[in-house]
């Protein structure tokens, strides 16, 4: 049952197509010989009876009067009954009249007086002594022996024709199924053999449909359903496919418009950089009362500070250029933590004085790892003016510390705060967690930054309530895998 | 005792018989055939008062059977009917009788003896030399010897118009079914 099971779908039809006919033909054939076996002894038992009716009421006057010849003559009828293996007439003393053998070898077997009349079975023939009288007086006996060899050989050639039969089915069972692989197995192996193609990316696969079997055959629907889908599915993919391209190649055009107008931007601020430092440098060494000098140094002054905002979105912008064309490399070297923080604190101290805010600052010193020097100092910078621009007027805690493999710097301001859902996405490009119109910015400072701890193998995390403050951590490890 | 003498007597003949019967008397065959014709011929009802009526076995002429035509037909019954054997003279005595056998006695003033029989409804036998000349006078069956054996030949016209049937099966074993009709 396993083996029909497993084997492949025209062996299971070739198998059922050949169980079902050589079933019924077998149970015909059971039926034909049951039937016949069971008919035999009634027929054979008529057949004999009547034989014996037939030659006693013919071979009286033959026995009567002792004329073999006769007798032989009426024996000799005994031809056309094929069952008739022996037979043989008996005068009253028991010599033989007259005898027939269908093989012309064998005589009557003598008879004892008195002989039972009558019909009995003897193994497979059939035995029967029957008296011949005229007018009530005896004049003789009949022998005659029937066999049941006419009977073996009808099932003989009924087996015969049933081995014939079977073969033919066998044969043509073999020649239905080519008929029905053609049908049935060979368009379901086509269908498994196309979506495997397409399974493996090949979405132009499709299968033959026979027009001329139209929708009503299965297997033919499953062809039209299955080329209907290819069809929708390749549809779909080329869709998405220029969906994506598209959308690909606006991302491109937008980093290179960004790259391009950074640079662009940048290549100016660097000679007007210089030239406000000297236009300084001239004015402390004119006299104070020509010009009004120390009003143009205010101005002066000024201009430098706007610039110098000017400098730090252009260089933001460049960064996020560098980082989505994946060109942000670190020049990893020895640090001195505490010192780069007190830095940075030092270069914001006038900052953080014009915020308002109360700073405590907790920076021990001796905290010594790899870093790049410039960029773990603009991680610092950007967290410490975003902390100056949402929480101005309150209190500002920076704390550095270290365990045995990292540093940890945490920023904690008590300003306007991030919703948990914000939270999620400020670390993103161009995303800003407060309106446009309120706080300035690109958006950029802590997407930046978290490339910037990334490329340490750091991590940057935040926890806030909206309206009660946050607290940014960076830990940086001390010692960063080089990539 | 009575049953034992009786199977002996049964027995003993049988056995007698059975062995010689290649070489069994002439009249006891012919007595025997005489018999065996009664069973193959049918004789018109009326011819029999009842069917316990005797069958009259009649014997014309000088008896040449000895003891045999006794022996023969000594149990046995025509159908229902029993046997009488009679011995007769005279030709007119024999209108009665069912089956007659004409003895060779008669020979000589055969044609009498048939004129006094005419439209008799008797089975008439006889053993006579001239067989033919029997039948062309109205004699039934003619006793033959053939190669030592005894056949015989059938007029089965004259048996017809005397109201009797005679079965074919006896007409099968018989030597000539038309004794007397043509003189070839």
């Amino acid at each position: 049952m396993i083996i029909f099971r497993r084997s492949s779908m025209r062996y299971k039809l070739l198998g059922i197509t050949l169980l079902g006919v050589l079933v019924s033909t077998l149970f015909v054939f059971i039926g034909i010989y049951i039937y016949e076996i069971a008919t035999y002894e009634k027929r054979i038992t008529q057949e004999m009876t009547e034989t014996a009716t037939f030659v006693s009421s013919n071979s009286g006057a033959a026995l009567a009067f002792k004329d073999s010849k006769t007798a032989q003559e009426i024996l000799a009828t005994m031809r056309a009954l094929p069952a008739v293996e022996l037979a043989a007439l008996y005068t009253l003393n028991g010599t033989v009249l007259a005898s027939y053998s269908r093989e012309d070898q064998k005589m009557g077997p003598p008879l004892a007086r008195p002989w039972p009349d009558g019909l009995r079975f003897k193994g497979r023939d059939l035995e029967l002594i029957w008296p011949v009288s005229e007018k009530g007086r005896h004049l003789g006996t009949l022998y005659l022996l029937g066999d049941t060899a006419t009977m073996r050989a009808r099932l003989m050639d009924y087996t015969g024709i049933l081995a014939v039969i079977l073969f033919a089915i066998t044969g043509s069972a073999f020649f239905l199924e080519r008929v029905l692989a053609s049908w049935i197995s060979i368009p379901v192996l086509r269908l498994s053999r196309a979506a495997g193609k397409i399974a493996s990316g090949d979405l132009s696969t499709r299968v033959p449909v026979d027009s001329q079997v139209g929708s009503k055959d299965e297997v033919n629907q499953l062809a039209e359903s299955f080329n209907h889908m290819s069809e929708e599915l390749s549809a779909l993919v080329n869709q998405e496919r220029e969906a994506r391209n598209d959308a690909e190649e606006a991302v491109r055009a937008r980093d290179d418009f960004l790259s391009i107008a950074a640079h662009e931007l940048k290549t100016p601020l660097t000679p007007m950089k210089m030239h406000l430092h000297i236009i300084k440098k001239y004015l402390k060494e004119i006299d104070a009362s020509v010009l009004r000098s120390k009003e143009l140094v205010e101005i002066i002054g000024k201009s430098d500070r706007q610039l110098e905002r000017i400098v730090r979105l252009v260089d933001d912008l460049l960064d996020v250029a560098r980082i989505t064309k994946g060109k942000l490399s670190l020049n990893l070297e020895q640090c001195d933590f505490g010192e780069l923080v007190r830095g940075v604190m030092e270069q914001y101290q006038e900052a953080v004085k014009s915020s308002g805010c109360t700073l405590t600052l907790e920076v021990p010193d001796g905290i010594v790892g790899k870093c790049d020097r410039l960029r773990f100092e603009q991680v610092v910078v950007n967290l410490l003016t975003n902390a100056l621009k949402y929480g101005a007027n309150q209190p500002l805690a920076i704390r550095l510390s270290q365990d045995a493999e990292h540093v940890k710097l945490t920023v904690r301001d008590h300003g306007i705060g991030i919703s948990e859902v914000d939270q999620g996405k400020i670390f993103e490009r161009f995303a800003r967690a407060v309106p446009f119109t309120a706080y300035g910015g690109l958006g950029l400072g802590l997407y930046i930054s978290r490339q910037i701890v990334d490329a340490h193998h750091g991590k940057i995390s935040v926890e806030s309530q909206s309206g009660k403050g946050s607290i940014f951590t960076v830990e940086i490890p001390l010692k960063p895998r080089l990539q | 005792m009575k049953r034992r003498r009786a199977l002996l007597s049964v027995i003993v003949p049988l056995i007698w018989v059975s062995s010689v019967y290649a070489q069994a008397p002439e009249y006891q065959v012919k007595a025997a055939m005489l018999y065996n014709f009664a069973l193959f011929v049918e004789w018109p009802p009326a011819r029999f008062a009842s069917p316990k009526s005797p069958f009259l076995a009649c014997v014309l002429g000088t008896d040449p059977f000895g003891p045999w035509l006794k022996y023969e037909l000594r149990r046995a019954d025509i159908g229902t009917h029993p046997i009488q054997i009679r011995i007769l003279k005279n030709a007119r005595e024999a209108r009665n009788c069912h089956l007659l056998f004409i003895s060779r006695s008669e020979e000589k003033n055969l044609q009498t003896v048939m004129t006094e029989l005419q439209g008799a409804a008797a089975l008439i036998v006889s053993d006579v030399s001239n067989v033919r000349g029997f039948c062309r006078e109205g004699g039934m069956i003619g006793l033959i010897m053939q190669g030592g054996k005894v056949r015989f030949e059938l007029n089965g016209k004259a048996a017809d118009s005397a109201g009797l049937k005679i079965s074919s099966k006896l007409g099968r074993v018989a030597k000539n079914t038309k004794c007397g009709e043509d003189d070839s």
